[in-house]
């Protein structure tokens, strides 16, 4: 397209001032979205200024934004228990075998549900599916009847295993397999590479956010049980940070020790967080993708 | 994944393996409580000297922090400290038993995870249990009867006062040792009584003793201080269930008739939810819960506050203003009150066993022993008459005011499927002061919904 | 679409996948998770249905008789049952709106005239006839609570769904960039999310007291008085939609994150190119591109919300007056308190079919072309 001098000066001032347009609204955007998250993680905050609070103010009052008189007892007191840190260490333990196991074993599973096609796939993809939607509570009595017949209770295992079948983690991983491109599997293909190598060189990598997302959902999901540890994991030394923590509540501890629960809440809250920091750049590809038809 | 990811998920995995593998199978796994396949009592003696650790199920919270070591339990203020420094002190002596604690559970979720260890016929040798649960537990045979077991170690059955005799008792056998009562008491801030001219020469509140001059001294405290008169916890806890079961009672009245069957939808019923609706609309505000209205009572904001015996030491040392409790004044004429008690008792399957029998009945005579230590470091009754009359909890703050609810507690229907017809029964109560429900359907509703319970 | 140039490919709707045939590799991918699945998943929930044809007690394990369909009579019937055609006439009309979409699919070449057809008879037998019972006059259902808690649950799910889907879509779209504000600001939404149900539930209970929270003094700051939001039954629902949505919306903005990697950024340049807007980019774009996860996103949001309990059990304990009871909590109330097993089994297994029934109709509409 060919374009006289004049049109040309014309067209430049209106992209400038189009441009400026677009920044002022970027700005604007993204200005908006500030004020939404501050408004957003109010509740946290509060929750962390409880958690600095002194106990017996709480008794009287629980309506102020910031700490009065702040102090760091409440958490002191927490790992003023003894068993705190073997807690602690019980819920790394599991939460990161279950999240591994998690991991490789939907990858596997959702790369044969969306990139193989096999006799009775039909069958099986629904039956995997539908484990999603039985109500945990529903299954749990025969659960914790076939563990206690064995002995295993109080174990790692038994926290970790009936997690680790979660279907939620196929469903995901098929969902976002799927979305791969062809050609790409076929390059690895005409390469000589065999399903294996295709699998862990080429279609993992491809997979990181859903990857990241599944991992990340599996830590929050495993650490933040407890119906589960808790008739499972009776004895103090075996609790994991969540049913450790509840069981130093007192009764009516929400009117007594407010500021206590507030901390352990923190406390056993932000271990995840961090993970969450730390991995959230895995969801986010720079890059594009594959070259799609170009 | 790079290469370094890849790495490290190695390194994660095996390091996870290796955690796992140790973890699994150290010493806390040990001979008491999951091993083994339910049929027998799985706690075993270890080594020789007759050394025995048998398992305990208890709620009121854990407070190792401040009861490592201590076993002098006059230092104790709360219900963890008092029971875990007994517990200390009883592991701490030469008896050759050791209590192992279980847990892992907020207050409320204790019945769900005894209830599943039941179920996998691996219960611990002793637990506390409510009263009012007594009926389900060893109505199923899961608990053992020890009337002859507490005689043979020397535990006075007689010594505890009749509420508390009754409330152990279920279909004639004796399936618990009480530890304490607690219930339902009037608390009242003394000051905003002298306000309103409504104290006695002591400076004691004036006690009203009918509705009529409950509901005067109401008008006459609120003009006279501008606050509000009364309190409870209105929807949280099950509180306002508590007092209509008390102003039942006073009415001679009864919420379960002999039959089983729920008998709400009576007179004295319906008079007992108009009181309380009337003291809820013009004397109180009933969007309170249980920490709000505890905040207002314990800021001066309210003249009298339904609670429990658990935070009488409480508010002593945190009120600054003249804190009176007594128990509940008789609107109708007699005493009465709810209350329920703490209890010991020992699942019969694992108590079998003839060593962890005698190692339980040891700890529960140990504790009936220490009754009154309990007592006093907590603001519960104690329940045995010896102790009552004797006088030994005099100096704690404010037992002589309430000491007699422990023989006058009304504790709940001793019928099996209880804590259905319990919630229906406080939900609609609920709805008739938080949402406006008519009262007479709410009556029905509530004997419908709790026969519909108690029957299934 | 607006026009785009010569020079550019078109957008191409994605084919199903080529895939290879290898019963044997597929099998061999799949074996390890299936083995742990069928121990630790399949085999309790067999057991859980078996339980559901008992009246079998928890805490005594070997009390238990066969009692065939008691379980299932208690749950749906009652004493003198009638029917009438305006019983609930308002949800059953929703039910009976759902057929004119089913024969739109048909047109539309996504369902065939014989699913069709099964559909709208069973919607019509459903809808139009069965939720015509009702207990008349002097009856009452067996179970006063089961179909009322069942509503709640319903509604819960037609309530927080639309919610957290688009809101967590929304935020999605909004921090799909790099740079180190997003990322903070990534980290903030998603934030609630860490929180175990214990703890979020006591912190939106003060937040939501009259007296105890945040709320509650900012109301009466400006001079309102306090709403009693979790004591108020027209409210009460509203505020656990709430509360479940500032906890869980982080869920689904990390999988449409995640799904936005998958769109070919090249598609945006083009249009940009071609003076495409925001919001046609978006719409042309960036909706098509997501159908997939979308889909994924809101069958996982709608099973989640019908198995919806912590927040109700421990904020509202299903009040004011069964307002906010839903399934879940019936269930657990039936096992845990009252000890009956075998009923909350068979209410669970209900619940299930429900859930895979409206699973099985969502694939069935809207699944794109190919794969499971």
């Amino acid at each position: 397209m060919t374009m006289t001098g004049s049109k040309a000066n014309r067209s430049a001032e209106a992209l400038e001032r189009a441009s400026r347009a677009h920044q002022i609204r970027r700005r604007l955007f993204i200005g908006f979205l500030v004020v939404a998250a501050i408004v957003w993680i109010v509740p946290l905050v509060w929750m962390f200024s409880l958690s600095l609070t002194p106990n017996e103010i709480l008794q009287r009052d629980t309506t102020s934004l910031l700490p009065r008189e702040p102090t760091l007892g409440n958490f002191s007191d927490v790992f003023s228990v003894g068993l705190t840190p073997r807690w602690f260490l019980n819920s790394v333990v599991v939460t990161t075998v279950t999240t591994i196991f998690t991991l490789i074993l939907s990858a596997m599973a959702g790369y044969a549900f969306a990139r193989i096609d096999f006799r009775g796939k039909k069958i099986m993809y629904p039956f995997v599916l539908a484990g999603l939607m039985v109500p945990k509570e529903a299954m749990f009595v025969p659960l914790f009847l076939m563990f206690a017949e064995f002995g295993q209770h109080n174990t790692y295992h038994a926290l970790a295993l009936p997690r680790i079948a979660a279907p939620l983690g196929v469903f995901i991983m098929t969902q976002f397999f799927a979305a791969i491109p062809d050609e790409l599997e076929e390059a690895a293909r005409v390469d000589g590479a065999g399903r294996w190598r295709t699998f862990i060189s080429v279609m993992m990598p491809m997979a990181a956010p859903a990857l990241t997302a599944l991992a990340i959902f599996t830590f929050v999901l495993t650490w933040n049980d407890y119906l589960w540890p808790l008739v499972s994991a009776t004895q103090r030394e075996m609790f994991t940070i969540t049913t450790g923590l509840a069981s130093l509540q007192g009764n009516f501890a929400q009117a007594t020790e407010l500021g206590a629960l507030m901390a352990r809440g923190v406390l056993a809250s932000l271990p995840l967080l961090i993970l969450f920091v730390v991995f959230q750049r895995q969801l986010i590809r720079g890059i594009s993708i594959g070259s799609g038809g170009k | 994944m790079r290469k370094i990811g890849r790495r490290l998920l190695l390194l994660l995995t095996v390091f996870a393996l290796v955690a796992g593998a140790c973890g699994g199978d150290d010493d806390s796994t040990d001979t008491t409580s999951a091993g083994g396949d339910g049929d027998t009592a799985t706690t075993t003696a270890t080594g020789d000297g007759g050394e025995i650790t048998i398992d305990l199920a208890r709620f009121f919270g854990d407070c190792d922090d401040a009861t490592q070591g201590v076993t002098d339990v006059s230092l104790a203020t709360t219900e963890c400290e008092v029971i875990q420094i007994l517990t200390n002190a009883f592991n701490a002596a030469d008896n050759g038993i050791t209590i192992n604690k279980l847990g892992g559970q907020a207050w409320d979720s204790y019945y769900t995870q005894l209830s599943t260890t039941f179920a996998s016929g691996n219960p611990p040798a002793v637990a506390v249990m409510h009263s009012h649960r007594l009926p389900d537990f060893a109505g199923r045979g899961l608990l053992r009867p020890i009337a002859n077991d507490l005689a043979s170690v020397g535990v006075d059955f007689s010594d505890y006062t009749q509420p508390a005799q009754d409330g152990a008792t279920y279909e004639g056998e004796i399936y618990a040792a009480p530890f304490d009562i607690h219930g339902s008491l009037w608390h009242m801030n003394a000051d905003l009584f002298a306000e309103a001219g409504l104290v006695d020469g002591d400076g004691n509140p004036i006690l009203p003793t009918s509705p009529e001059e409950l509901m005067a001294q109401a008008e006459t405290l609120e003009s006279a201080t501008g606050k509000k008169y009364f309190s409870q916890d209105w929807f949280e806890f099950g509180v306002g269930a508590r007092l209509f079961l008390g102003l039942v009672a006073q009415q001679g009245g009864n919420i379960v008739d002999a039959g089983g069957n729920a008998t709400v939808n009576t007179p004295e019923g319906q008079e007992a939810l108009r009181l309380m609706n009337e003291l809820a609309s013009k004397h109180s505000d009933p969007s309170q819960g249980y920490t709000d209205s505890q905040q207002a009572f314990l800021n001066g904001d309210i003249a009298v506050l339904h609670n429990g015996t658990w935070v009488v030491d409480q508010y002593n040392r945190e009120a600054e203003f003249n804190y009176v409790v007594t128990s509940l004044p008789g609107f109708y004429g007699q005493p009465g009150a709810w209350g329920d008690s703490h209890m010991w008792v020992l699942p019969a399957a694992t108590n079998e066993d003839d060593a962890v029998r005698a190692a339980s009945l040891e700890f529960v005579k140990f504790l009936y022993d220490n009754i009154d230590a309990w007592a006093r470091g907590t603001g519960h009754l104690a329940n045995r008459t010896s102790i009552l009359t004797s006088g030994v909890l005099d100096d704690a703050p404010q037992r002589a005011n309430y000491g007699d609810a422990a023989d006058t507690a009304v504790f709940v229907p001793a019928v099996p499927n209880w804590a259905g017809a319990w919630d229906a029964l406080a939900e609609e109560l609920n709805a008739t002061w938080v949402s406006d429900k008519d009262q007479s359907a709410a009556l029905a509703d509530a004997e419908a919904r709790m026969n519909e319970e108690l029957s299934s | 679409m607006t026009a785009i140039s010569q020079d550019q490919p078109k957008v191409k709707p994605k084919g199903p996948p080529n895939l290879t045939q290898s019963t044997g590799a597929g099998w061999s991918f799949l074996v390890p998770f299936l083995v742990i699945y069928v121990i630790f998943l399949i085999y309790p929930v067999i057991q859980a249905v078996i339980m559901g044809f008992f009246d079998w007690d928890f805490l005594d394990i070997s009390d238990r008789t066969f009692i065939g369909l008691k379980n299932y009579g208690r749950m749906f019937w009652g004493t003198e049952m009638t029917w009438d055609a305006q019983h609930l006439w308002a949800w059953r009309l929703v039910g009976l709106a759902v057929i004119p979409f089913l024969w739109r699919a048909v047109g539309r070449r996504s369902l065939t005239r014989g699913s069709a057809i099964g559909l709208t008879i069973m919607l019509v037998v459903l809808f139009g006839v069965t939720m015509g019972v009702h207990p008349g006059e002097g009856g009452r259902w067996y179970d006063s609570q089961f179909w009322s808690s069942f509503g709640n649950t319903v509604l819960f799910v037609i309530m927080s769904t639309p919610l957290i889907v688009g809101l967590g879509l929304a935020l999605a779209v909004a921090l799909n960039r790099p740079g180190r504000l997003v990322a903070i600001l990534r980290t903030m939404f998603f934030a609630p999310y860490v929180l175990s149900v214990a703890v979020l539930t006591l912190i939106w209970a003060f937040l939501l007291s009259p007296s105890l929270g945040l709320i509650g003094s900012l109301w009466e700051s400006i001079g309102l008085e306090p709403v009693n939001w979790l004591n108020s039954s027209t409210w009460a629902m509203p505020a656990i939609v709430v509360t479940t949505l500032w906890w869980t919306v982080g869920f689904n903005l990390v999988l449409f994150l995640a799904g936005l990697q998958d769109i070919d950024r090249s598609q945006y340049e083009a249009a940009e190119l071609d003076g495409a807007g925001t919001w046609a980019q978006f719409r042309f774009i960036t909706i098509p591109g997501l159908r997939r996860t979308t889909l994924l996103v809101v069958t996982l949001q709608i099973i989640a919300s019908f198995q919806i309990f912590g927040q109700v059990f421990i904020m509202t304990r299903g009040g004011p007056n069964g307002a906010t009871r839903v399934s879940i909590q019936h269930i657990f109330e039936s096992g845990f308190r009252d000890f009956e097993l075998g009923y909350a089994s068979a209410m669970s297994l209900f619940l299930f079919v429900v859930m895979v029934s409206i699973s099985f109709l969502q694939f069935k509409y809207f699944e794109p072309e190919g794969t499971a």
